[in-house]
């Protein structure tokens, strides 16, 4: 009898449990998709940054699969010269017209342009990417006191800013990589450039981040976690950051664009790194012979072109996505 | 008058704020200099039979000797006084040398502007009134073209076409050429021309270099011209004014246009630093004599007293600039006031 009892009691109990996960489950398939899936939804409605994400997605696989191409010996190594002495049967020479043996032809010292344009791409990504992080993590520490605590921090940074912001940034980045290349350090080429372009590149977006958290700090729920007894970095980060992750993301993205833009510049100047194969480099070098050989000096340009249009049309796509006045 | 008063005190105002940042701007160009080391030894590399007196002498005849610092303040009262210091390598009067470079970047970079706002805005309405239409689409995609090419391959393949093909081209055609010159501001005879014929030269000189950086400049202003005049052409008042009776053109251009105007001010701006700073490339490109071409030269050879000059007008005239574009706010909108 007890037992009876017992068991009933147990099935009564399996069911409603049964019941409560179907309920939970069903919740789960009708409740709001979260901010990413939303702004997934309104990105992929977007037919140029959808072709952006594509050139973006084949410019990474050229910088990706560049050193495993070389090293199975699909692509040629992008600094042999070794082409320099090939008959010219075998599309070897210098500025050799693109044939069978090289997609592209070569260069000036016989180099193969198709592999140089993959490791250019590697090049290009990590410049403008890592130049990029750098401006960040200054314009949000920047920016972020400036818009956090306000006052007297608000005003000294924003002059600090508006220098920055002033400033011929150009000219001051290459004469600082000529001092530092030349009379401080060498070898580190790339470096250099990569770190001159971020620490130069962060105003705009720090100002960006302080009106951001100008808006943000007198939120409700930021209050609240001050009185939760949170510490301030950690409200800076866990609370208020998420929230003005949107726009960071669109001018960081834009901000690629330009990095890939002005590492060329300085490349085409000379200011760049002579030993990594950089897209404004190989135009700098074949310059001289533009008239009679324009190709050398089209396909860098074209892939700079590309690269930066593939980020621009991102940019732009996720400002559009995250744009609140168009979420209707 | 009080609007006169007004604005004298906004200018003072805004003139007085632009000091720190312009010393801000040198000082950190001086650290940068300092690091570089001993120009002096820069300066004897190569030239035989120095001895200590020599550079010594050299030491103290460009201050030197003295803490750096010191030199720096040094170099703000010979500012104060109009004396810029003298160039290592020409070894004349900076301000000598900087004066015509500056004309002629100025004289580029602002015709330049002129002709991509101008262009712009009669573009950028047009596809505004016309939204999705092929012109606007061309218009569009072109803008996005003009973004993402980096503006020496606009410079390279200009000269190419429109330079060496075209002179090689008209030649074999009609026996003789017609095409722009790829170097320089001026032929280099121009100082024997009477004024008109300088008139045209400077202008013949000046077009292809001018066209290039319009385009790049023009993409994104027709972008905010576009999408600024696409939101006040919905507004109520425009509608208004439609209702009223005014015709299309007058709507158009004298009441929404203004609005519409607002953020393309705005970057403009804040474009005049980076377009200033652009000038080494394209005057490179075009081997035009203005300050961007000659601070590269001074760059390779570490003419310190000249990059500094050059540095420094150029913060000045961004500065200049900044402060007349705030003023232009008020007279496009006038509800916004200069304080």
């Amino acid at each position: 009898m007890e037992d009876a009892e017992y068991i009933r009691e147990l099935e009564t109990r399996e069911r409603e449990a049964e019941k409560r996960r179907e309920r939970i489950e069903e919740e789960v398939e009708t409740r709001g998709a979260s901010q990413w899936q939303l702004l997934w939804r309104r990105f992929r409605k977007n037919k140029p940054a959808l072709v952006g994400a594509g050139i973006l997605i084949i410019i990474l696989f050229m910088a990706v699969s560049a050193p495993f191409l070389t090293y199975i010996g699909i692509l040629a190594d992008p600094n042999s010269t070794q082409f320099l002495i090939d008959p010219p049967e075998l599309g070897g020479g210098a500025r050799a017209l693109p044939s069978i043996f090289h997609l592209l032809g070569t260069d000036k010292l016989g180099r193969d342009v198709l592999s140089r344009i993959f490791w250019g791409a590697q090049t290009a990504l990590i410049v403008g990417i890592v130049a990029m992080i750098i401006s960040t993590l200054i314009a949000f520490t920047i920016g972020g006191l400036a818009g956090y605590f306000g006052g007297r921090v608000d005003a000294g940074l924003m002059v600090v800013t508006d220098v920055f912001l002033v400033m011929p940034v150009f000219l001051i980045m290459l004469l600082m990589i000529k001092i530092l290349t030349v009379v401080v350090v060498s070898g580190f080429g790339l470096w250099v450039v990569i770190g001159v372009l971020g620490i130069f590149g962060w105003p705009q977006m720090a100002r960006m981040i302080r009106a951001e958290f100008f808006r943000l700090k007198t939120l409700d729920y930021v209050e609240a976690a001050r009185e939760l007894g949170a510490s301030n970095p950690r409200i800076m980060i866990r609370h208020i950051l998420p929230n003005a992750l949107g726009p960071i993301i669109v001018v960081f993205t834009l901000g690629i664009a330009y990095n890939i833009l002005a590492e060329a510049g300085l490349s085409f100047l000379g200011f760049g790194d002579a030993s990594t194969v950089s897209w404004g480099w190989m135009i700098n070098m074949e310059l001289e012979i533009v008239s009679v050989h324009p190709l050398l000096v089209l396909f860098p340009a074209i892939s700079i072109f590309f690269t930066v249009l593939a980020f621009n049309l991102m940019g732009d796509g996720l400002a559009d996505a995250l744009d609140p006045r168009l979420w209707r | 008058m009080i609007e006169i008063t007004r604005l004298a005190r906004f200018l003072i105002r805004r003139i007085l704020f632009s000091i720190p940042v312009f010393f801000g701007v040198t000082i950190i160009v001086w650290a940068l200099m300092y690091a570089a080391g001993d120009p002096v030894r820069l300066l004897l590399a190569g030239v035989p039979y120095i001895t200590p007196e020599v550079v010594e002498n050299l030491r103290r005849y460009y201050h030197l000797d003295r803490p750096v610092w010191e030199q720096y303040l040094f170099w703000v009262f010979n500012l104060v006084q109009g004396n810029l210091g003298e160039s290592f390598v020409y070894n004349q009067p900076v301000l000598q040398l900087v004066i015509p470079w500056t004309i002629e970047t100025v004289k580029l970079q602002l015709s330049a502007l002129a002709l991509a706002l101008f262009l712009a805005i009669f573009i950028g309405v047009y596809s505004a009134r016309h939204p999705y239409s092929i012109t606007d689409m061309a218009v569009t995609t072109l803008a996005l073209l003009g973004v993402s090419m980096p503006i020496f391959v606009w410079g390279i393949f200009g000269i190419l076409i429109f330079s060496s093909y075209a002179h090689s081209a008209t030649t074999a055609l009609f026996g003789f050429p017609i095409y722009f010159p790829p170097v320089g501001a001026h032929a280099w005879n121009y100082r024997t021309f009477p004024f008109p014929l300088f008139l045209a030269d400077a202008i013949w000189h000046m077009i292809l270099p001018m066209c290039v950086l319009a385009i790049t400049y023009m993409a994104l202003y027709v972008r905010l011209v576009r999408s600024g005049m696409r939101e006040t052409l919905e507004q109520d008042y425009v509608l208004a004014a439609r209702a009223s009776g005014l015709s299309d053109r007058k709507v158009v251009y004298k009441h929404a246009l203004r609005n519409a105007l607002i953020p393309l001010i705005t970057y403009v701006g804040l474009a005049i630093a980076t377009s200033f700073a652009g000038a080494p490339i394209t005057e490179t490109v075009f081997t035009w004599p203005g300050m961007g071409y000659y601070y590269v030269q001074a760059l390779y050879s570490l003419d310190f007293p000249l990059i500094m000059a050059v540095i420094s007008i150029l913060t000045i005239l961004i500065l200049a600039a900044n402060i007349i574009v705030d003023m232009t706010y008020g007279f496009i909108d006038p509800r916004i006031t200069v304080e």
